[in-house]
């Protein structure tokens, strides 16, 4: 699955599509462009104090920094059933958005 | 630009505090704060608060014309500074920079949040909702992002870049919780041994519940003023601002150069070090922001006290602790004094300012001269740092 995203025209930055500017170099030269959605687990944590809301039945869960092979950086939750093995370097792919605010990847391999 | 100084300093205990609304706890620090700089209330020109969330946590806005109000000053000019956890920084600067520039002789600077409220009111839920109102809710509220699992990612990746252990973060916390066992202000006042800390329940990996920030209610103030009024106050006991620096980051915990280095503490260390004119090795003493185990490692070495990715092995062979060659956090920080949000700030400064009067008590460093505050808001995104020395130097 393919991740909806912009591409400066100046500094080639990719990022998660709704920003008015590109964040990194400030450029107004934004296109749509579909991100690819493999990547790698950057960093992450295992959340496990989750007392109400929505995480509540989730936890514990990965929460990870995921970087794509445009060198995308996002915040997402990495699908799994055993969040204590997930490690930096584990290989991802882009599931879903699960509400417009949530980005899911699982586990590529 | 004017020589600022430093001539009151008072804070409440700090804790769950029942006992003390909004109004109590901004007397609590005021009050004593205004008598310890000997001076008559109303030469106060002006009154700088910090606070990061009274809107949610206790209903009400405007929080600094409530405070002038409260405390029988209500024709002075307020303002109210929101910087997430750097609010009480970023306002001590603004008041710093309002008294150089020559606007105003006196401000009062207070730091006040209420974050423990009757659940009535408020559900779990809520109150853990506007504690991380400070995160990017468009990119990053929808995985449940909050301060742990924020600084929980930046532990992992520098753990994996540098070798930093669990063992290094739980060694730091023990050793603050110390320090807080030695403050009458602080929320737990107890020690905890690093074996209690790596054996308590995890709340987001690799932090247990010993290694998190506390969610505490507090205030803190300080009295500045220019130095011909400082100097005839109380000469001894004056303590002179020497830098000031604020730094910006990323507001978002992916999308920033770097994932084990804050460039808001570098940038704003940079600037303060740089208007003192002094080098990380003169300072005696510091307060930093360590509102996780973790952050306190990664701040010493952004504040320049040791190469990027050697905090964890400059903690264990406790420098960081009183005795040590550099006392990191001897109020006992964020995680055992406790974080009330916009007081935290203003709160370092206090202790700061007490360190260099020989006030400190059972804390005291001695001999100490040159004194560093530091502050981190957001994801890193904003830090304002502070370097305060004896005015008899």
């Amino acid at each position: 699955m393919n991740i909806p995203a912009i591409k400066c025209g100046d500094c080639g930055t990719v990022h998660p599509r709704g920003v008015a500017v590109c964040p990194a170099c400030g450029s107004e030269k934004i296109q749509e462009y579909e991100a690819k959605g493999e990547g790698e687990i950057h960093t992450y944590t295992v959340n496990c104090f989750v007392p109400a809301g929505k995480f509540k039945d989730r936890a514990p869960y990965v929460i990870a920094v995921v970087r794509t092979v445009e060198n995308m950086f996002l915040t997402a939750l990495v699908d799994t059933e055993s969040p204590f093995n997930i490690k930096i370097g584990d290989k991802v792919r882009f599931r879903h958005y699960e509400d417009p605010l949530t980005p899911v990847f699982e586990l590529a391999s | 630009m004017r020589e600022v100084y430093i001539v009151g300093a008072h804070e409440s205990v700090h804790g769950n505090r029942r006992d003390a609304d909004l109004r109590k706890l901004i007397a609590e620090a005021a009050i004593p704060a205004i008598k310890d700089a000997g001076i008559d209330k109303r030469e106060i020109q002006a009154i700088y608060l910090a606070n990061y969330n009274a809107n949610q946590f206790n209903n009400q806005n405007t929080l600094a014309a409530l405070a002038a109000t409260s405390l029988g000053l209500p024709h002075v000019p307020t303002v109210r500074f929101e910087a997430a956890c750097a609010s009480g920084g970023v306002a001590f600067r603004q008041a710093y920079i309002a008294i150089a520039a020559g606007i105003y002789d006196t401000v009062l600077v207070l730091g006040v949040e209420k974050m423990n409220v009757p659940l009535e009111e408020a559900d779990a839920d809520m109150q853990l909702q506007w504690a991380k109102s400070g995160v990017d809710y468009r990119y990053e509220s929808g995985v449940g992002m909050n301060g742990a699992t924020m600084f929980a990612m930046f532990a992992h990746r520098h753990m994996h870049e540098y070798g930093t252990t669990r063992e290094m973060l739980a060694f730091s916390a023990s050793k603050n919780k110390y320090h807080a066992s030695l403050n009458p202000y602080a929320y737990k006042q107890r020690e905890v041994s690093v074996e209690k800390i790596l054996k308590s329940p995890i709340v987001a990996t690799p932090f247990s519940t010993q290694e998190v920030s506390l969610i505490t209610d507090g205030s803190a103030a300080v009295v500045l003023t220019t130095k011909d009024k400082a100097l005839g106050l109380n000469k001894k006991m004056a303590v002179k601002v020497l830098g000031s620096g604020h730094g910006g980051g990323s507001f978002s915990v992916a999308f920033r150069d770097s994932h084990v280095t804050m460039r808001a503490t570098v940038a704003a260390a940079k600037e303060a070090y740089s208007m003192a004119n002094l080098k990380p090795e003169d300072i005696d003493v510091v307060e930093c922001h360590d509102c996780f185990s973790f952050t306190e490692l990664m701040n010493i070495e952004d504040l320049g006290f040791v190469e990027k990715g050697k905090g964890g092995w400059f903690a264990m062979d406790g420098h960081t602790r009183l005795g040590g060659k550099l006392p990191v956090n001897t109020s006992g920080g964020l995680c055992a004094k406790g974080h009330p949000i916009g007081c935290t700030g203003v709160g370092q400064i206090v202790e700061m300012t007490w360190q260099l009067q020989d006030r400190a008590e059972k804390r005291q460093v001695k001999n100490a001269k040159y004194a560093l505050t530091h502050v981190l808001g957001g994801p890193g995104a904003i830090s304002a740092v502070h370097i305060l020395g004896r005015s008899d130097l």
